[in-house]
């Protein structure tokens, strides 16, 4: 193509205004579509510039591949999906022309204008309905070696991975009320509200406002162009709304809640009363070659002249069902294209003054006719003429035949409400079969329609719906006058009740995505798919792009024609969320990722910490620096280098000193005259008697008798009892106490105090000598016994602060099986308590240790950990914990289906194992989850689990828990564990504790 | 779009909030600033440039969390409060300021949370009784029924300033927060950024200024999701000076 | 998202709550037959009408009660648990004694 002579036809050759709203002929624009140089002016979509150059070709259908161009020009159908450099599936009709954009045609094998499978088109009578399912499913796996093949053939666009993320993000609104669309009804919906006083947010999906005064023309309206620009005058000045253009309502969610896109920010807005204004979807005429470039809806061809100020062809064919087909020939006329006829379904039309006006520019109109062929040139090409016939009886045509010439078909059958978000709400639409006219019903008091959604047709009576929409929204909301709202009519007929005329040659297209003709619906139907939804799945009918805008109404019109109901019984499909088809950009667009850190997290960082996840904590798993490992926090440890980590670590707690940051550990104060009541009746102990200044266990069981946490109960007074929780478990913990003493009302403060302490385990058999550098308490075995807890202070050296002594908690637990001392402190001083321990420590060698070697402490313990070693059925029994329930009491949380369970012969039980050692270096130790069976034979059955399994340096054997079959559970039974790769290996069961059974290292 | 952490730290690799054995979870986050002194014995940032005061005025983000803040549950609250003049908000989720800038916000029936004056830097509130909660006999100190919680340890404080509060607060919490639904004195116990917060409408020396007390251990989060919030309205994050002058 | 109207907070979105099961008595602790236990603790109505509801506000730790209508989704009234009529719980206040 000669690319000057397309810069001045494209350019010079547009329609002198006003034609062309949306153009700012001051500037042009270019870009290279399928290699050429497409010039276009600013404010043309892609779609509007490639049309003002004459390329009326813009994709290939999905099955058969035929040629596509413009239908609805509004963004509506999938015809106009074309691909950018950098993102597929752009609608070409609602994307700005921009300079420098690379445009290319998708669904194509070549080019675009030779697509080597465009002879697809000649095999559609081998590709029936259902074609895929039909013919894929036998022998199996077929459809494996199919598969790609087909994919290749029906692809859509390419995704760019080579794009750099951008930078989406999500907002928050709140309006007093959302008026959704801002044609002639959302316009007058919005200036009511905000005249009343409301707060409106107005959301329109075109660049301007308007809706249909922007391209459509009215019988009772000669000027809609200076109504519209007064209109928005007031709507733009006025200080009680704000205006979104090019903003999409992608959804209605519970309580008005509507996901509005608009640029590169999804708003989340909440209304309190909303009006949906959204319009109606014109409808098409089915009838052969229906596709063909130049085959467009009416409307299509308005927007063209009156948005971007272009000649829609040379000679014009009408083909209509209702008014609006004259108004457009009108127009046509106007804008110096020959219209060669006016076919008109009907027998008459409804205003005589239009039929007069037609008649009188000399152009024919032909009553109860219609377009029953159009046809093309070659591939690709225009449509060329039409094939007119009489209508004998609905859907049937005369033989006798007239052919027109032509290049472009204007299709108007009718108008269907924009119906989706209203389904989302749980409106229903009806069709009345003799009117031909829809309605919604079963709206959320919260929601309301306005205009031609309403079926709503004459300008006058849509703007006066938009008043009263906005008056039962404002009086919803308590600013309404007592004025009984205007009654509103439409006295204009828009739907042509069968404008469907199957051809026996087929493509008479019904849905254009999918390529599906009206016998394909109707084939659906009699292969059984009687249901509109089951002829949909089957067919794939108003799944692609379109989502059903113009296929559902011709879709419920033949399935009920074809099942002998009608269009009401019938319905149409589910409308789904989203509208449209939304980018995962607005879903994944700053994602908030909420993390917590102990006041300690930046030193074990500093010492090189491999960090694991504990719910939103990050935690030291261990210190690759105590082995002399420098590991950089993006590269991976080697299991090598995590197992010897660990057994450095855990040799050192056991021979020297260890300290572990166990600030994630929840905690739960409990304080006033109620507190050990408030305890006694929640944990399976007893804690009436519980000495002031020593530790219990705490076990909480949940109503179905199972172990759901566990944690050491202080007590610090009588009044007052410190509780710890689980990492994880604490929230909830929290939550049931809080539950029940909402029930209960007992004279008790209960407080979760999880970040408000920060906390270590100092352990090791040095730690006492390491603790009395920092403080006055009593440490010695009889002043600060096992399992005591004590208040007290640790001094710590400040640099210009008065304040030396920290405020702690201290307890002595067992939990590592060393000498140790849990502390607590306040959690602004945790990490001087950090700093004042290892600097305290040094002199013994202390050395910072992870939660990973922590297990393997505990294991060797034989102490469980709730949720490692525990799962959803874990009773009290099965974990060896009859010992922590108490027997004389009333009542505890889950008592009494801790008794059913447990009256129960018990099938399993979590027992300690051990395994030879070498069988970690041939790779055949066991890993948590691995299973344990009856026996070695091939008939064994399932009986239990791992739930924890290291090596023990201090053992000298692979030492772990399972859970295991309650044959099994006698020490010195054997079971077989099925490990990596199938192998069976034998383990042997032990008595607990693995590690110091006189429980003396602990009791120093 | 996330304003460099790094660029905050500073050049010494020294923390001043670390001559404090006291300190912000978040302290590195502000090493860049000036620092100022606090009653309780922990610092503030008190400035981070010339340009904070017209940060202050469009979003300001400010670390408030080494500033004394208090906390009491139970009927006892009352006598307490007012044993040491501080005002009863009428009811829960209502905020009021002290005679000193101190203000008392009322949580519940029962619960009331009291933050430090950023003019005299928390010196009223470091007389009340029973401030060190971690310390049992803390209860003795308080009236009967009148519980010291741990507001100090449990949660951060940071503050939002100027004029686009509710701009900011719109990306990040699902309440409505705008002045006109969200008035000064009003408190919102809700989730923002995906963690739960409690959010004052305040207003210091003109400025509004939106004190959000959230989950300690979430402080240094929160403070990230804030300064990549602000970004959009030209703030960052400001000094104490910035507001008190 | 659906709207529930808080009796400590007001109106917020629904994702601030959770559930925590029908207002239900407990039965008798010490008499009841295992099986009116295990009826309590996993069986709930599941019929039309309207549910009296525990709902937690998380970030405030408030329990409350709401009456919703179980077919409509609807909430009709939530009040503070003190509100409560003195059957609707029965907590075995003497078990403890």
């Amino acid at each position: 193509m000669n690319v000057a002579a397309s810069v001045s036809s494209s350019v010079d050759a547009r329609l002198p205004a006003p034609m062309g709203l949306l153009l700012d002929r001051s500037k042009t624009v270019q870009f290279e579509f399928e290699g050429q140089t497409i010039q276009g002016i600013q404010g043309d979509s892609i779609g509007s510039a490639l049309l003002a150059n004459d390329q009326w070709l813009w994709s290939r259908s999905f099955k058969y591949h035929r040629a596509r161009g413009p239908l609805t020009l509004s963004g509506h159908d999938g015809n106009t999906l074309v691909q950018l450099a950098d993102e597929a599936n752009v609608l070409a009709d609602r994307t700005a022309a921009d300079n420098g954009l690379v445009v290319s045609g998708q669904n194509v094998n070549g080019s675009l204008a030779k697509d080597k499978d465009a002879f697809l088109n000649h095999f559609g009578r081998f590709m029936p309905v259902g074609f895929y399912y039909r013919a894929f499913y036998k022998p199996k796996g077929i459809w494996d070696w199919w598969e790609k093949h087909i994919r290749a053939k029906a692809g859509l666009g390419v995704v760019d991975l080579k794009g750099q993320p951008e930078y989406y993000d999500k907002a928050y609104l709140f309006h007093d009320i959302v008026v959704v669309g801002a044609g002639p009804a959302g316009l007058t919906a919005a200036l009511t509200a905000a005249d009343a006083g409301a707060q409106v947010l107005l959301v329109e999906e075109n660049p301007i406002l308007g809706g249909s005064l922007t391209y459509a023309d009215f019988p009772d309206h000669a000027d809609p162009e200076s109504l519209r620009q007064q209109l928005i005058g007031r709507v733009e000045a006025h200080a009680n709304i704000r205006v979104m253009t090019s903003a999409i309502c992608n959804a209605w969610f519970t309580d008005n809640w509507l996901p509005v896109l608009q640029g590169k920010r999804m708003y989340k807005v909440r209304a309190k009363e909303c009006i949906m204004a959204t319009g109606s979807y014109e409808q098409h005429v089915v009838f052969r070659n229906n596709d063909l470039p130049g085959v467009v809806m009416s409307s299509a061809a308005m927007r063209l002249m009156k948005h971007y100020a272009i000649k829609p062809g040379q000679e014009a064919v009408v083909v209509t069902g209702n008014d609006d087909g004259y108004l457009t020939a009108l127009q046509l006329h106007r804008q110096g294209v020959l219209v060669q006829a006016v076919v008109d379904m009907r027998a008459a039309a409804d205003s005589q003054k239009l039929l007069f006006d037609v008649e009188e520019l000399g152009i024919p109109v032909l009553f109860e006719s219609t377009v029953y062929e159009a046809v093309g040139g070659g591939d690709g090409d225009r449509v060329t003429a039409v094939d007119v016939r009489r209508i004998r009886e609905p859907g049937k045509v005369a033989d006798s035949s007239k052919m027109i010439r032509c290049d472009l078909v204007c299709m108007s059958a009718g108008y269907m409400p924009a119906y989706q978000l209203l389904c989302q709400a749980g409106g229903q639409l009806s069709y009345d079969d003799n009117k031909a006219e829809f309605s919604l019903r079963n709206l959320p008091e919260i929601l309301h329609i306005a205009g031609s959604v309403n079926s709503i047709h004459t300008l006058d009576a849509v703007m006066a719906d938009g008043q009263r929409a906005a008056f039962q929204a404002l009086s919803a909301l308590g600013m309404g006058s007592d004025q009984p709202l205007p009654e509103v009519a439409c006295t204009r007929r828009m739907n042509y009740s069968w404008p469907i005329f199957p051809h026996p040659k087929g493509k008479d297209f019904v849905d254009f995505d999918e390529d599906l003709q009206s016998k394909d619906i109707v084939n659906a139907t009699r292969l059984g798919y009687r249901d509109v939804q089951l002829v949909k799945r089957f067919s794939t009918v108003g799944m692609g792009p379109s989502q059903g805008r113009h296929s559902a109404l011709p879709t419920a019109r033949l399935v009920s024609k074809a099942t002998d109901r009608t269009v009401t019984e019938t319905g149409v499909t589910t409308a789904r969320p989203p509208l449209v088809a939304e980018k995962l950009s607005y879903l994944a667009g700053r994602m908030f990722d909420p993390y917590r850190e102990t006041a300690m997290h930046h030193r074990h960082k500093a010492l090189g910490a491999k960090m694991i996840p504990a719910g939103t904590w990050q935690r030291p798993a261990y210190y690759p620096a105590n082995i002399g490992l420098s590991i950089d926090q993006n590269s991976q440890p080697t299991r090598q280098n995590r197992d010897d980590c660990i057994e450095a670590e855990a040799r050192h707690v056991r021979s020297r000193v260890g300290v572990i940051d166990v600030s994630t550990l929840g905690g739960i104060e409990l304080r006033g005259p109620d507190a050990a009541e408030f305890m006694n009746r929640i944990y399976t102990f007893g804690f009436l008697k519980q000495p002031v200044g020593k530790t219990r266990y705490a076990v909480l069981t949940s109503d179905q008798g199972v172990v759901i946490d566990d944690g050491v109960a202080c007590r610090f007074r009588d009044d007052h009892f410190y509780v710890t929780a689980t990492t994880t478990g604490v929230s909830s913990v929290y939550q049931l106490m809080t539950f029940w003493n909402t029930r209960w009302r007992l004279n008790v403060d209960i407080t979760n105090v999880t970040a408000a302490f920060a906390a270590v385990n100092l352990a090791g058999p040095d730690s006492r000598k390491v603790l009395e550098t920092l403080t006055d308490l009593d440490l010695s075995a009889e002043g600060f016994p096992y399992l005591a807890c004590r208040e007290g202070k640790i001094k710590v050296p400040g640099s210009f602060s008065d304040t030396t002594d920290i405020p702690a908690r201290l307890m002595r637990v067992g939990f590592v099986g060393e000498l140790g001392y849990e502390i607590h402190v306040p959690s602004r001083y945790g990490e001087a308590l950090w700093d004042a321990l290892m600097s305290a420590g040094a002199a013994f060698d202390i050395k910072p240790f992870g939660v990973e070697t922590q297990r393997l402490l505990r294991l060797e313990k034989g102490h469980i950990i709730v949720s490692q070693d525990t799962d959803g059925m874990s009773h009290p029994g099965e974990l060896g914990l009859e010992w922590a329930i108490s027997k004389n009491k009333p009542y505890f949380n889950g008592k009494r289906a801790v008794d059913i369970v447990m009256k129960r012969p018990q099938t399993r039980k979590l027992v300690g194992f051990t395994l030879p050692a070498e069988l970690v270096k041939q790779g055949k130790k066991p890993e948590e989850g691995h299973i344990v069976l009856s026996d070695s034979s091939a008939t064994s059955a399932i009986t239990g689990h791992i739930t924890s399994c290291e090596y023990s340096p201090a053992v000298g054997t692979i030492i772990g828990m399972a859970y295991v079959g309650i044959q099994q559970s006698e020490p010195g039974a054997q079971f077989p564990i099925r490990v990596e790769g199938g192998q069976l290996v034998n383990a042997t069961v032990v008595e607990l504790p693995f590690y110091d059974p006189e429980q003396a290292r602990q009791e120093m | 779009m996330t304003q460099s952490t790094e660029s905050l730290q500073p050049d010494n690799g020294q923390f001043w909030a670390e001559a404090a054995l006291s300190r912000s979870a978040c302290y590195r986050r502000t090493a860049v600033a000036q620092p100022m002194l606090a009653a309780g014995g922990q610092q503030l940032p008190e400035r981070f440039d010339p340009q904070d005061v017209e940060r202050a005025k469009k979003a300001g983000v400010l670390d408030l969390s080494g500033l004394l803040r208090a906390g009491y549950r139970g009927a006892g609250t009352p006598e307490l409060l007012g044993n040491a003049g501080l005002p009863i908000p009428a009811r829960p989720n209502l905020a009021a300021a002290g005679a000193d800038g101190d203000w008392v916000l009322r949580l519940s029936n029962t619960e009331y949370w009291l933050l430090g004056s950023l003019t005299n830097r928390g010196e009223t509130l470091a007389k009340l009784p029973g401030l060190d909660a971690c310390d049992s006999g803390c209860l003795d100190a308080t009236p009967d029924a009148c519980y010291p919680l741990f507001c100090m340890d449990s949660h951060g404080w940071l503050m939002l300033t100027g004029e686009h509060v509710s701009d900011v607060m719109a990306k990040l919490c699902g309440v409505d927060l705008r002045e006109e639904a969200f008035p000064l004195g009003s408190i919102a116990q809700t989730s923002l950024a995906r963690i739960n917060g409690i959010i004052v409408h305040q207003e210091i020396n003109g400025l509004t200024a939106y004190s959000i007390l959230c989950d300690n251990a979430s402080t240094d989060y929160l403070w990230t999701a804030l300064i990549d919030a602000v970004q959009e309205f030209d703030g960052g994050p400001v000094g104490l000076a910035s507001v008190v002058g | 998202m659906k709207i529930m109207p808080c009796p400590l907070n007001g109106p917020r979105n629904i994702s601030e709550f959770t559930f925590g099961g029908e207002v239900t008595p407990l039965p008798d602790v010490a008499s009841a037959p295992d099986s009116e236990w295990a009826e309590h603790t996993f069986y709930s109505y599941n019929g039309t009408g309207v549910a009296r509801e525990w709902w937690y506000h998380v970030p405030s730790g408030y329990w409350f009660v709401a009456e919703r209508h179980r077919v409509t989704d609807e909430i009709l009234r939530t009040y503070d648990p003190s509100e409560l009529p003195a059957d609707a719980l029965n907590n075995q206040q003497e078990a403890f004694q």
